[in-house]
């Protein structure tokens, strides 16, 4: 039973950490005061908020336990070179005992309730999402496959554990032994698969195009769509009315939709958190910070629009089609 | 009277098709039998794009997409029922929207579920009936329910007409909101 | 002591279609108010009488329906202890509802230790309409629901619809793209930050159980409007929906609790019968016909500013 329904957010406790790959570390989490934590639907990621003595770290990782397991939560975090702070700061300053905030598990990524055969294909720690989906779709009795990217065994994680649960059904492939994992597995598979891919950006585009060329629809195809929005500075910027043929400034503390109806221009809102798309604005000219999330990544990186109530100009300038 | 019921956008039926078709390895195509000339224009489509087409009998379908790789697009062509009975067994397979193009000849009329006594009415053309059961009069919409395939008849008072009996000709006004 | 509620559903004095959902910052989303005893009675009267235009089910959303239930039954002992107190005794929970004088036992997940489906059963312990939608690939579809005071509409027609067919009735939602925005939207609501809205209407007559299906008991009250009787028989009609998605079933529950006010109440706020005379005023006519309005808005309209000008 549930019993942190009404919280936001949890507090747990590392009660363990080990280095289950080269510079892969994975960190069990288990509560403070509730007796146990909500279970998850497959896929589901937490927010994890871990204070250092000036910042506060907030990052989302996908939980590689159990969906099922009430008991604990488990994180995993690659070390990551070009590291913003959150996989250092876990990898070197966390110990046990440390305790930490977590938010109620979300799902970006879930299984399909109507797909015959899943395809999960993962880069390094990308894996992390599919562990609880794999354990649920056998449980379920579903059929399922997964193809793994890593430099090698040893940098591999989870290599041994996925090897030893689901034989026959994961195939490694190691840059160091000369094998590369390409598209070419998309092909040739049963009507109705559903593909899951989770890695770097490179690798999730390349195979959403073969994908999508191969004829897979839409629909079948899953991706996280991991947004790093918690707002990054807020520079001020100013916006030029297109139809109007004015400037409008947006001083560093205000959002552009405040600074426009100061200027009395009247864009509708209603969430003012940039979950309803009512506030959503053309953009002419300009790159978008966006930080919302209303709209698909795709719609963001092609940044034709605007959600004012939380996004921003990534440079000091945007044109848009007020 | 063909009407397609696969929302494919805005485009004409042939660059609909032509969009439908273009990532497809091959097409498994059902046809109800008297109306292959009704299909005649898709298999030509395909042809010209190459595809490989393969007619199937609805008794061979369920073997069929069992082995059926991804990327293969479905063609059905039938009257509404024919049409209806394919469409249940491929969406209960897992066959998504843009992996089918259906074709219905003939007209689509749906039974109206009287919403007093849920009965079902036989389809009809016009936009009010009597429940052959209760004997309500009802309104005919456009509200439809797939699982029930059945339209929605709700229910009409006599207060609703006589409201609008000014009007010029009353068989043909709506009544006020239901 | 339970409190009286009434949200005013609006904001401007113009009224149309948008989505108008905004975070339910409370995250409480169960109201008990004081008519809980009466409106819980009716709820489950009519159950008894209607099980099949009050309750359906989709038999594989059991599992969703008992986090619903753990969901409901928790929300109303945290929020409400006075009245509510859910405990653990081993394999067994028991609630125990103070305002209704009722204890139940139950083993979580098991079917057989409740009377009632899990939806159900937590639908009876509450004032809220409780419908839940599972999410597939592309769509969110109504496979649960306990709906005892529906807004002229069907549960046993709209029972396994999806979420834009549901929608097919009202005027624009569909073709002006804002429908596809909305459910676009609830697709990616997530757990632990639930949203709400307020949908209003005008009933003729104090009646919550407004079904499509007895249309003909209470739709005739439309036409016995007059200026006599226009402020105690009309009444605004809010719906206060709260939509939260569950955790581990990833499905989405819809709450509705339905709230009236007979006119003559409304009239008492300077600022609610003013936002109301404008809004009938200048409401589109698709609307006014979608919400049922030809027939009598204008006596509303004329009472309304009868009572404005009386009060300025
Ligand atoms: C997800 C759960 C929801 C369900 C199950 C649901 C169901 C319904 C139903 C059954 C109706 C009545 C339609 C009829 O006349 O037959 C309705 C009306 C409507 N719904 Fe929803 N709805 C949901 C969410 C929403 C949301 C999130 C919005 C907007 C943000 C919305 C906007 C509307 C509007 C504008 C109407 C017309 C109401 C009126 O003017 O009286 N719905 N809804
Ligand atoms: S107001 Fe909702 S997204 Fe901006
Ligand atoms: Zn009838």
């Amino acid at each position: 039973m549930i019993l942190v329904f009404l919280a936001r957010s949890c507090m747990v406790e590392v009660a363990d950490i080990e280095q289950i790959a080269e510079s892969v570390k994975r960190f069990t989490l288990v509560p403070v005061d509730a007796g146990t934590v909500l279970p998850f639907h497959p896929g589901a990621h937490v927010e994890t908020c871990i204070g250092t003595r000036n910042v506060v770290l907030r990052r989302h990782y996908s939980l590689c336990s159990d969906a099922d397991e009430t008991r604990f939560y488990q994180i995993a975090v690659s070390k990551s070179k070009t590291s913003r702070g959150g996989s250092r700061y876990w990898h070197e300053q966390v110990i046990v005992g440390q305790r930490l905030e977590v938010s109620v598990p979300v799902n970006h990524l879930s299984l399909s309730r109507t797909a015959r055969h899943h395809l999960f294909v993962a880069g390094g720690i990308g894996i992390t999402p599919f562990i609880s989906m794999m354990l649920a779709l056998r449980r379920q009795g579903q059929s399922f496959e997964l193809h793994m990217a890593a430099k090698s065994a040893l940098a591999c994680p989870f290599y041994d554990w996925l090897s030893g649960t689901f034989p026959g059904q994961v195939h490694f492939y190691f840059s160091t032994e000369g094998c590369r994992l390409t598209p070419n597995l998309l092909q040739d598979q049963l009507l109705g698969t559903h593909l899951y891919v989770c890695g770097p950006p490179g690798m999730m585009k390349e195979f959403r195009d073969c994908a999508r060329a191969i004829g897979y629809p839409k629909q079948s195809v899953h991706m996280e769509a991991f947004t790093a929005s918690q707002g990054g500075d807020n520079h001020p910027f100013r916006a030029f009315l297109e139809k109007q043929g004015r400037w409008v400034d947006v001083p560093g503390h205000q959002t552009l939709l405040a600074a426009l109806r100061e200027a009395d221009v009247n864009v509708p809102s209603s969430c003012e958190v940039g979950g309803c798309g009512t506030c959503m604005v053309g953009v002419i000219d300009g790159d978008v910070d966006h930080r919302d999330f209303y709209l698909t990544g795709e719609e963001q990186a092609q940044g034709r629009e605007i959600l004012c109530c939380v996004s921003r100009a990534k440079k000091d300038r945007l044109v848009l089609d007020l | 009277m063909m009407r397609n019921r696969t929302a494919a956008g805005g485009g004409t039926r042939k660059d609909n098709l032509w969009a439908f078709l273009q990532c497809a390895h091959s097409l498994l195509f059902l046809c109800q039998d008297g109306q292959q000339e009704s299909c005649s224009a898709v298999l030509q489509m395909a042809s010209d794009l190459q595809i490989a087409v393969r007619t199937v009998t609805v008794e061979e379908l369920k073997n069929e997409l069992g082995s059926a790789k991804i990327g293969t697009r479905l063609y059905v062509c039938g009257d509404y029922q024919f049409v209806r009975g394919l469409e249940n067994v491929l969406f209960s397979f897992g066959i998504t929207n843009e992996e089918l193009w259906s074709d219905v000849t003939g007209a689509t009329v749906h039974p109206v579920l009287c919403a007093g006594c849920y009965h079902r009415n036989d389809p009809v053309a016009g936009s009010y009936i009597h429940c052959e059961m209760c004997g309500r009069m009802l309104e005919v919409s456009n509200h439809y329910s797939k699982k029930l395939d059945a339209v929605m008849g709700y229910i009409v008072l006599p207060e609703q007409l006589v409201f609008k009996s000014e009007e010029p000709q009353p068989s043909r006004t709506t009544p006020e909101g239901r | 002591m339970l409190s009286s509620r009434f949200p005013f559903p609006l904001s401007a004095d113009i009224f149309q279609y948008s989505n108008n959902l905004r975070p339910l910052d409370t995250n409480v989303s169960i109201q008990v108010t004081h008519e809980y005893t009466e409106e819980v009675g009716l709820k489950r009267s009519l159950l008894k009488q209607h099980p099949e235009r009050c309750f359906r089910e989709e038999i594989h959303t059991r599992d969703a329906q008992w986090e619903v239930l753990n969901y409901v039954l928790h929300q109303l002992s945290q929020v409400y202890p006075e009245h509510f107190r859910l405990r653990q005794e081993g394999d067994n929970w028991i609630f125990e509802n103070t305002l209704l004088g009722e204890e139940v036992h139950f083993r979580d997940l098991d079917n057989d230790s409740l009377s009632c489906a899990p939806l159900d059963f937590a639908g009876r312990q509450v004032q809220e309409d409780l419908i839940l939608l599972t999410q597939y690939d592309d769509k969110l579809v109504l496979e649960a629901g306990q709906l005892c005071f529906p807004g002229n509409w069907s549960l046993y027609f709209d029972f396994g619809m999806p979420f834009m067919d549901i929608h097919t009735p009202v005027p624009g939602l569909i073709d002006d793209g804002l429908a596809a925005k909305i459910e676009r939207f609830l697709m990616r609501v997530e757990s632990g930050k639930p949203w709400t809205r307020l949908n209003w209407s005008l009933n003729a007559g104090r009646r919550l159980d407004t079904s499509a299906e007895t249309f003909d008991e209470w739709g005739p009250y439309r036409y016995r409007v007059t200026e006599d009787n226009v402020g105690h028989l009309v009444h605004l009609r809010v719906e206060e929906q709260n939509l939260m998605r569950m955790p581990r079933s990833n499905s989405l529950l819809f709450t509705i609790h339905t709230y009236l006010m007979p006119l003559h109440e409304i009239t008492q706020n300077q600022t609610w019968t003013n936002r109301l005379y404008r809004v009938l005023c200048t409401l589109s006519p698709k609307l006014v016909e979608y919400k049922g309005l030809s027939a009598y808005r204008d006596v509303v309209v004329e009472y309304l500013a009868k009572e404005l000008r009386v009060n300025t």
